[in-house]
């Protein structure tokens, strides 16, 4: 199949983007960032051009649905989502230092599902639940949310290292990173992008469960843990702009809801079914 | 300030910690936090399960604390209803001031508790204070909207605002929360959910509830037929892999057709606001056979008849033969019939016969049995439910997702300006707030900042 190699080339541009980011991050080279950026957004093209070849291939295969159906899928897109909500991120705001933090998500993404054996890349047909179109709705919006966070949590660790030079003295102009206020900024940005995102992920799914289930709500494990990542960025969102919190412990808010979304996507399928599997 | 605290009365003190955020942020991170055992520890086990894996005192430590069914459990609930009270008592606080901020519109700042967050200044020469003022309201009315006015003292003072909606957004979307809740109290009390299965052919009125018990449908719903499609390859080939599960569906009011449906996964039946999802399926047993018979003397005595279940067929002298039973898929070994060889209506011989590759016969005392093919029944098994909370939900999450588009993308803008004479023309002063989204506010005041000086092009000084 094409589309694998595809996403191969993807991951590899995605690779050279984050090395150009970070030289750009430590030379404070203009050229060197640029390249960064044109790396990142050919990277993402050819990310797009390997979803649209992987869609065809599913209807040449004789099955033909959107490829959002499983973990391989859904990690090339996940790659997809982050460094489209990133060049956006970029270009309204401005700070490709970022990327240097942000590049390398896009990157593993892709890379720890096409190195990793266990999982298939093969295009396999959906089973009759799947076939909704509520699942692309969901599928969608879940991943622009975690996208959106998976920014935030760069910025946030980004704003964790500043604040860690600030206090060793270090002035709060200059320096490597862009300085903390600014981050602290935008990591609450990326934080208000996602959440109403996550909002609707959470929604579709409900929609789609009573759909094809007739109940909204089972407090499953993967809905609960969903539940749990709205929660913690409710949280993280009521804490800036009613209760005023600011700096470290919003940022470390940030990284504990991060960990939620990645524990929503990978420690539901992999250590709850874990636990639980042997005593079914 | 500590003594302040102690001073006040404890219904004040009730009032004052049922509207803090401090309490929000803490039952948010509460919630979530407990959550968190209901996805690691089972729900609804029996006791002997969580005794098995944990061991007797945990086992009970668990059904204590109700972390067995955690998310009904009374903590769980008070939880629940407290983050709602603590929504309701913030905006009852919080309300009176939204709509007073909604609704101001005084152009006097000056020595009042107005917050301005941004602010510019400059002079200009050569021009009155009327026809500055005019400059700037021209201005406020092409970029924001029309300005109120104020004149004190030769002192022109003008405001204008944009967008004052922008503030109900929070309470639209903490609303949404009491939707939800009343959703689900009343999917709750008058709703449902409960299990069928229905064999091809036949139909049913009670259906199983999962919470225990039978309900009556106060209809009938009948499954004409049940059918499993299967992929193909690119050449045509099935592959084995299901594709659909379809079922034909016709309900039934006292004996009438009312409806047909053909249902499949993702799409039910609804009737009446009880809906039916494709949920399973499997073998409930046959209808008949089709049986071959040779007699003691290799003689064909039958030749592919076709049995009912239950019925006999005539054999040699008087002897019969039953057709006791039969399944579509015996112990995963394909079509198999029961049948009895009876004579003088007793049983003398009985066997299970596989329906199997040719040639495979069966003895059954001085006869030879052979299945040619099993006319078999399938059940589709249904999920069925009624939540008229639904319709409440879906309010729910539309005001949900309006509200928090409108509470985090848009904000409510408020500018003032001053136009005061000074020697030779005038000073003027911008000055504005919003209530959110105050980095892209900054721009847009710099934004507003310039263009004003621009009207006033040479003029200005500095
Ligand atoms: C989509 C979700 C939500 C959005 C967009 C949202 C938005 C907001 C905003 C903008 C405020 C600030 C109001 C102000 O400063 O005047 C606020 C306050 C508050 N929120 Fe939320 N909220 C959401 C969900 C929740 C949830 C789930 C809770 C439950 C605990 C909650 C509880 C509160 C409370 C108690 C306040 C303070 C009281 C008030 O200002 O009315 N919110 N919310």
């Amino acid at each position: 199949m094409i589309n694998d190699k595809l996403f191969g080339i993807a991951m590899i541009v995605y690779l050279v983007a984050t090395l150009f980011y970070i030289a750009h991050l430590v030379t404070k080279n203009r050229a060197l960032g640029l390249a960064g950026t044109l790396t990142a957004l050919g990277g993402w093209l050819i990310n797009t051009a390997a979803i649209a070849v992987r869609w065809v291939e599913t209807h040449n295969a004789g099955y033909g649905y959107v490829p959002l159906s499983n973990m391989y899928e859904s990690m090339v897109f996940f790659s997809w989502s982050i460094m489209l909500i990133y060049l956006l991120f970029e270009h309204f705001y401005g700070y490709r230092s970022i990327g240097a933090f942000v590049a390398p998500l896009g990157f593993l993404g892709i890379a720890v599902v096409s190195l990793n054996p266990r999982i298939s890349a093969d295009i396999q047909p959906l089973v009759p639940a799947l076939q909704s179109n509520w699942l692309t709705a969901h599928v969608v919006t879940c991943f622009f949310g975690y996208a959106a966070f998976a920014i935030g949590f760069a910025v946030s660790i980004m704003y964790l290292f500043r604040r860690r030079s600030e206090r060793r003295g270090q002035s709060k102009e200059g320096g490597l990173l862009p300085p903390s206020r600014v981050l602290d900024e935008l990591a609450y940005k990326a934080v208000a992008v996602g959440f109403p995102l996550l909002t609707l992920g959470i929604l579709t799914g409900a929609a789609w469960a009573n759909y094809a289930w007739g109940t909204y709500w089972s407090w499953d494990p993967k809905e609960t843990w969903s539940l749990i990542t709205w929660l913690v960025y409710a949280a993280y969102l009521h804490a800036r702009f009613t209760a005023g919190w600011r700096g470290e412990r919003l940022a470390w808010l940030s990284v504990i809801g991060f960990g939620c979304v990645i524990f929503t996507y990978w420690g539901v399928n992999y250590v709850l079914s874990g636990l639980h599997s042997y005593a079914g | 300030m500590s003594k302040a605290k102690r001073n006040k009365g404890p219904v004040k003190a009730l009032y004052d910690f049922l509207c803090s955020i401090k309490l929000s942020i803490f039952v948010l991170i509460a919630l979530a936090a407990t959550s968190i055992f209901g996805t690691v520890i089972q729900q609804g086990k029996p006791h002997g399960v969580y005794a098995q894996e944990y061991g007797e005192g945990v086992a009970r430590a668990i059904e204590f604390f109700r972390l067995d069914d955690m998310y009904h459990s009374w903590w769980f609930q008070v939880l629940l209803v407290l983050l709602l009270v603590n929504i309701a008592f913030c905006s009852f606080k919080r309300l009176p001031g939204a709509i007073r901020l909604m609704r101001y519109k005084d152009p006097v700042f000056d020595g009042k508790p107005v917050a301005i967050q941004e602010r510019c200044e400059f002079k200009a020469k050569g021009v009155g204070a009327e026809e500055a003022a005019e400059r700037v309201a021209a201005l406020f009315r092409k970029k924001i909207g029309a300005p109120v006015r104020e004149d004190r003292d030769g002192v022109v003072y003008l405001f204008a605002t944009r967008g004052w909606w922008s503030r109900l957004g929070v309470y639209i979307t903490h609303s949404s929360l009491f939707l939800f809740a009343v959703g689900a109290i009343i999917g709750a009390q008058w709703g449902f959910k409960g299990f069928v299965q229905i064999p091809e052919g036949e139909s049913v009125r009670q259906v199983a509830l999962r919470s225990g018990g039978t309900r009556d449908l106060g209809f009938e719903v009948r499954c004409d037929k049940f059918e499993v499609s299967f992929y193909t390859d690119p050449a045509g080939r099935p592959t084995g892999r299901p594709k659909d599960y379809v079922s034909d569906l016709t309900v039934l009011e006292n004996g009438k057709e009312v409806l047909r449906k053909h249902i499949e996964v993702n799409d039910p039946l609804i009737y009446k606001g009880i809906y039916f999802y494709q949920s399973s399926y499997g073998q409930a047993g046959g209808r008949a056979a089709w049986l071959t018979v040779f007699g003691p003397r290799r003689n064909l005595v039958a030749h592919r008849v076709r049995v009912e279940k239950g019925r006999k067929i005539p054999l040699e002298n008087g002897d019969e033969l039953l057709l006791r039973a039969l399944a579509g898929d015996f112990r995963g070994m394909g079509p198999a019939v029961d049948v009895v060889v009876l004579r003088d209506g007793k049983d003398v011989a009985q066997s299970v016969v596989l329906q199997a590759p040719q040639g495979n016969h069966r003895r059954l005392g001085a006869y030879v049995v052979r299945v040619d093919g099993v006319d078999s029944v399938m059940y589709t098994g249904l999920q069925v439910a009624k939540d008229p909370g639904v319709p409440v939900i879906w309010a729910g999450c539309i005001l949900i997702t309006l509200g928090s588009m409108v509470a985090f993308f848009t904000s409510h803008r408020r500018v003032w300006a001053r136009v005061r004479p000074a020697r030779n023309g005038v000073e003027v002063f911008l000055g504005g707030n919003a209530s959110r989204n105050r980095i892209s506010f900054e721009r847009w005041f710099e934004g507003l900042c310039q263009q004003t000086r621009e009207a006033f092009e040479k003029s200005v000084t500095s």
